[in-house]
């Protein structure tokens, strides 16, 4: 008997994100009509995503893989960063997510855990690649 | 199908003999079961009374994956261990015999888990009180285990006390010795190194699947049956086939028991989503590498835990007798109290058409 091997399927993997996705900015803005409270929500035209802004390893991760994919042009359109799971940032405008074949997450996670305390820091990024 | 109780006394204690009626004309069965065991054994496998309780469903197609909900944490690794579910519900040799129209009498042997030589008495007194219920009809020893060793001795000793036998039934018998009671103490150091090589969640799971496997090998009942012991020797010194009985033999070369299983995240929950909390937790079962399945994963030692070759506790080759027809199933040694091929084979020597065209 051969053991089940578990082989990721990215495209899977893209279609739950988008499945999951809310536009937070949509929702603050038109449905909530404030953002709550602790949480800092920026224009990303106003105030442009760049790859530089990207904490280290997700930086060296995205390098690797526009060198590996030197024809396409990476733009960052959104940007999360949750502490213990809450939104801290968001720069979020109203547009929708990229399609599934120009979506790219880069995601980096940090914990510190011990017996007293456990804390979470997530970072997400989301570029459209053309 | 009515059950019965009648009592008997043995050595100043009254036990229980349970017995069903059949059809005239057709054998009473006499269920023995094995070293350790009791009357569940042949009379209700899936009872929580069974010891061991290993009536694992190791086929079991795997369920889907499960969604554990959100987190805050990202989801990676083992989320948890497990062995495969219980095979229920289970067809017991009182049951099919009794479904065919055949009568079966059962009971738990005295001193199961010791040496022979009381059981051997006992016998003598229940099929002595069988014969008041059912004086004319014919008898068949259907034996597992150890079982198959006590119809040995007691035809050895008392033959003349049931001339109405007609076959005699054994299901992976060590008939020629156990080299795993020989070799006892290297199986608890294997399984124990097994253990050991493990975290406290899959050894506590291994002592589940494998423990009663320690426990029976070194008790009195298997240690007397150690290959070349003297109980052995003198069992087959002089020993004859009864006059008029058929024997036959089966053995089992299967030493699957139980798969160990794991609950892993999938990749997708250690990725965050744009969502609070960020992490989708869903887990997907898989079977543990290298120390799963049971107990295809302990070093075969023996015959007896070859995968091929024996059946967990007896080694097909030493479940033959020179005088029996033999044959031989791909299933592990408890299995034999409730494998449906095995039990249509039985049913074909009892003389039952057991065609599915009827």
């Amino acid at each position: 008997m051969t053991p089940r091997t578990i082989v990721p399927n990215p495209l899977e993997l893209v279609r739950r994100f988008r499945q999951n996705y809310i536009n937070l900015f949509r929702l603050w803005t038109y449905v909530e009509k404030k953002v709550p409270q602790g949480v800092t929500l920026r224009d990303p035209k106003r105030e442009k995503i760049a790859i530089a802004d990207l904490p280290g390893p997700a930086a060296a991760l995205l390098a690797e893989y526009r060198k590996t994919h030197p024809d396409e042009t990476l733009t960052i359109v959104k940007h999360m960063r949750a502490i213990d799971g809450k939104p801290e940032l968001v720069v979020e405008d109203e547009a929708d997510l990229p399609r599934e074949d120009e979506f790219l997450s880069v995601t980096q996670t940090v914990t510190i855990n011990t017996s007293e305390l456990v804390r979470v820091i997530t970072q997400i990024f989301i570029a459209r690649r053309r | 199908m009515g059950i019965q109780q009648v009592q008997y006394s043995f050595q100043g204690e009254t036990r229980t003999l349970e017995y069903t009626e059949g059809d005239p004309g057709k054998p009473v069965i006499l269920l023995l079961h094995g070293a350790g065991g009791n009357i569940v054994h042949m009379t209700a496998p899936d009872s929580p009374l069974m010891s061991p309780h290993v009536n694992y469903d190791y086929t079991l197609p795997f369920p889907p994956d499960r969604d554990e909900g959100w987190s805050y944490y990202p989801g990676i690794g083992v989320w948890s261990f497990e062995l495969d579910p219980f095979k229920q519900p289970l067809t017991s040799w009182r049951e099919i015999l009794g479904n065919f129209g055949f009568a079966t009498a059962a009971y738990s042997q005295v001193n199961a888990d010791g040496f022979l030589e009381l059981p051997v008495e006992e016998l003598v007194v229940v099929v002595g009180t069988l014969k008041k219920i059912f004086p004319e009809t014919p008898l068949v020893f259907l034996a597992h285990s150890r079982g198959g060793l006590l119809a040995r001795k007691f035809l050895k000793d008392h033959g003349n006390l049931v001339p109405n036998l007609t076959k005699v039934i054994t299901l992976d018998s060590p008939h020629q010795g156990s080299r795993l009671a020989n070799i006892a103490n290297a199986v608890s150091a294997t399984i124990t190194g097994l253990k050991n090589a493990v975290g406290p969640t899959i050894a506590a799971l291994i002592d589940d699947a494998l423990g009663w496997l320690e426990s029976t090998v070194t008790q009195d009942a298997w240690q007397e049956l150690a290959e070349n012991s003297q109980f052995l020797r003198d069992l087959q010194n002089g020993e004859v086939p009864l006059p008029g009985v058929q024997y036959f033999t089966f053995g089992g070369i299967s030493v699957r028991l139980v798969r160990i299983r794991s609950w892993v995240y999938t990749i997708g929950s250690s990725l965050p989503q744009w969502h609070w909390p960020p992490f989708h937790h869903v887990i997907t079962l898989v079977e543990v590498p290298l120390i799963s399945p049971l107990a295809d994963s302990v070093p075969p030692l023996t015959d007896e835990i070859a995968s091929g070759q024996g059946d967990l506790l007896t080694a097909d080759i030493d479940c033959r007798l020179p005088f029996a027809v033999h044959q031989t199933n791909a299933i592990n040694h408890p299995e034999c109290l409730w494998n449906g091929t095995l039990q249509d084979q039985v049913l074909r020597i009892l003389g039952q058409d057991i065609s599915i065209w009827g």
